[in-house]
């Protein structure tokens, strides 16, 4: 029970004094990030290995999550070209499926298998992504300008005011400058801190319960069951449509 | 300050600590209980025939309700029986530990239970109005109210750390970590839990009348909850650097009052938005299911009057940060 949140980190690499930079590498996450990226790879190939026209199991599937995802973002972008909308869809779509199997990863009873995602270093990697691609977007939408402005609050740009309350409106920038960088940065935060808190506060959770009545097993496949299960499934859909509602707030 | 003995200071944290937890964590999650056998009460007057179908709503809803409690409870008897580190050194820091554990999981419950029974109380009055749809109500109503129990699985996350990472000796330093770590996750999930709930409630309210719109509505709720959880997650924010990445906290009374005034910032600055969000989320739940085709309107403007309500939180966690780092 002494050792809830703490994380296999390297400082050294191994059999040598070579310090690694920047503080150390979480080694485990680094791994099960590459195992869950190898697994999603290996499961799509595989799904679309002959395409038909009368599908397989396989590409049934395949087709029904990538459908899923493709109507979700023309709903919520709504471009005006389909390939506009594709470019978002990948990222969407990967990032959804990359999450869920990350969640489901400590369901495997093995060690060194254990969540991303219960690594605030994952989540805020991944929540930085999102805003940096959202950033960006609104860049390319609304111009370098355009999007300065937009920090700097609703009254920065009145065409009808004049005097004293046109110097009241640039001035009120000097307020909501600050405030919006501040909501900026507390979007990441929070959206890379619900994932993290979710995940970490389920296994938690079933450490101890487990705990408390002795491992007595079919109790814990319970817990399991909704905690990495369903809420794994939550909150990797809620993570994907923050994204994607930031990007489409960013866009437009 | 006070002199106390070892066990003492011991019993002391233990009795105060379990009895926050389980006191306010009790009262939250009977007031949701409650709500939700009024609704029944008040829905079967209105379909007698379905008392069957009513009771299990309203069954299953009160025990979704209480998992909060159960929560508390876990931690509560964590609080009681989890054995001292090093008895013999036991002191203020103990005491600390277990009080701010309670406050954290008491006030972090509280909200999640009141919240549930919004869900809970709007499902029962669903099945009345639309008894063949009872099913896909209840369904709604148990995955709103899972979600809406992240802000009291926080809480509990936090608690157990509290517990976990004891310090022996006495240090008000330490003190005012453990107190305002609790109080800033504890406080400012109440807001955050109930806001969520009634996210929930709006959404199995518009549901159980335009049962076509399942796939928008739930949509809808998802991201609302998720914004409304934003005050309970700065609070875990708060919580966390206290306990975890503060490098020189000033000694005595000093860092007891920075920590302390640090959490009460951001915990009660936080029960406002939370409440606000969900005030904001509900409604444009219940307007996602009428108009499912509007709903990409309804959730842009709904993000917006969440993020607007949101800025109070987003003060508060400024303020405590500037408490903690800057002051």
């Amino acid at each position: 029970m002494e050792h809830i949140g703490n994380r296999l980190v390297w400082y050294f690499i191994p059999f040598t004094d070579i310090e690694i930079p920047m503080g150390g590498l979480n080694v485990l996450t680094v791994f099960n990030t590459l195992v869950v990226m190898a697994v999603l790879f290996f499961l799509c190939r595989l799904g679309v290995r002959r395409f038909a026209l009368e599908p397989t199991r396989g590409q049934y599937m395949v087709e029904l999550i990538t459908g899923v995802f493709d109507n979700l973002v023309i709903a919520s972008l709504e471009l005006e070209t389909k390939e506009k909308n594709r470019k978002f869809f990948f990222l969407i779509a990967s990032l959804f499926l990359f999450l869920l199997l990350s969640n489901f990863m400590s369901f495997l009873p093995t060690h060194y298998f254990e969540e991303p995602t219960a690594d605030i270093n994952c989540t805020m990697g991944l929540g930085l992504m999102g805003m940096a691609i959202a950033t960006y977007c609104a860049i390319k939408a609304k111009g370098g300008i355009g999007y300065v402005e937009e920090l700097l609050g609703p009254l920065w740009h009145q065409e009808d005011a004049t005097g004293g309350a046109a110097i009241a409106g640039k001035l009120s920038a000097l307020f909501f400058f600050p405030l919006n960088i501040i909501g900026e940065i507390a979007k990441v935060i929070s959206i890379s801190f619900r994932l993290f808190g979710n995940i970490t506060g389920g296994g938690i959770i079933i450490i101890v319960i487990s705990h408390l009545v002795w491992n007595f097993s079919v109790l814990s496949i319970g817990m399991d069951l909704f905690f990495i299960f369903f809420v794994g499934t939550v909150q990797a859909f809620v993570f994907t449509m923050l994204t994607l509602t930031y990007i489409s707030v960013a866009i437009k | 300050m006070i002199e106390l003995e070892p066990h003492q200071w011991e019993m002391l944290g233990r009795y105060l600590g379990a009895g926050i937890a389980l006191g306010m964590g009790g009262l939250g999650a009977a007031l949701g209980m409650g709500n939700a056998a009024g609704a029944a009460s008040n829905a079967m007057m209105r379909q007698p025939t379905q008392q069957g179908e009513l009771r299990r709503t309203m069954l299953i809803g009160q025990a979704i309700t209480g998992d909060a409690s159960i929560f508390a409870l876990v931690v509560g008897l964590f609080i009681l029986f989890f054995p001292a580190v090093q008895p013999e050194e036991v002191g203020g820091n103990f005491f600390a530990a277990m009080t701010g554990a309670g406050i954290a999981i008491g006030f972090g419950a509280f909200g999640s239970g009141f919240g549930c029974g919004f869900a809970a109380a709007n499902a029962c009055a669903g099945v009345a109005r639309n008894p063949r749809r009872a099913g896909q109500t209840t369904q709604s109503m148990i995955i709103g109210q899972a979600v809406a129990q992240s802000p009291s699985i926080f809480a509990l996350v936090v608690a157990l750390i509290l517990i976990i990472r004891q310090a022996p000796g006495t240090d008000l330093a330490t003190m005012g970590v453990c107190i305002g770590a609790g109080i800033a996750m504890g406080v400012s999930a109440i807001g955050s839990g109930m806001g969520s709930g009634q996210t929930a409630g709006g959404a199995v309210l518009g549901l159980s009348r335009w049962p076509r719109s399942y796939g928008v509505t739930l949509r809808t709720m998802l991201i609302g909850q998720a914004v409304c959880e934003t005050p309970a997650i700065f609070g875990m924010l708060v919580a966390f650097i206290m306990m975890f990445a503060m490098q020189d906290i000033p000694e005595g009374i000093l860092g007891f009052a920075h920590m302390l005034a640090a959490g009460i910032a951001v915990g009660f600055g936080g029960i406002g938005p939370g409440i606000g969000s969900g005030l904001t989320s509900g409604p444009a739940c219940v307007m996602a299911a009428t108009y499912p085709r509007r709903d990409t309107l309804i959730l842009r403007t709904m993000l917006i009057g969440q993020a607007v309500a949101q800025s109070t939180a987003i003060y508060a966690l400024i303020i405590a940060l500037a408490i903690l780092y800057v002051v």
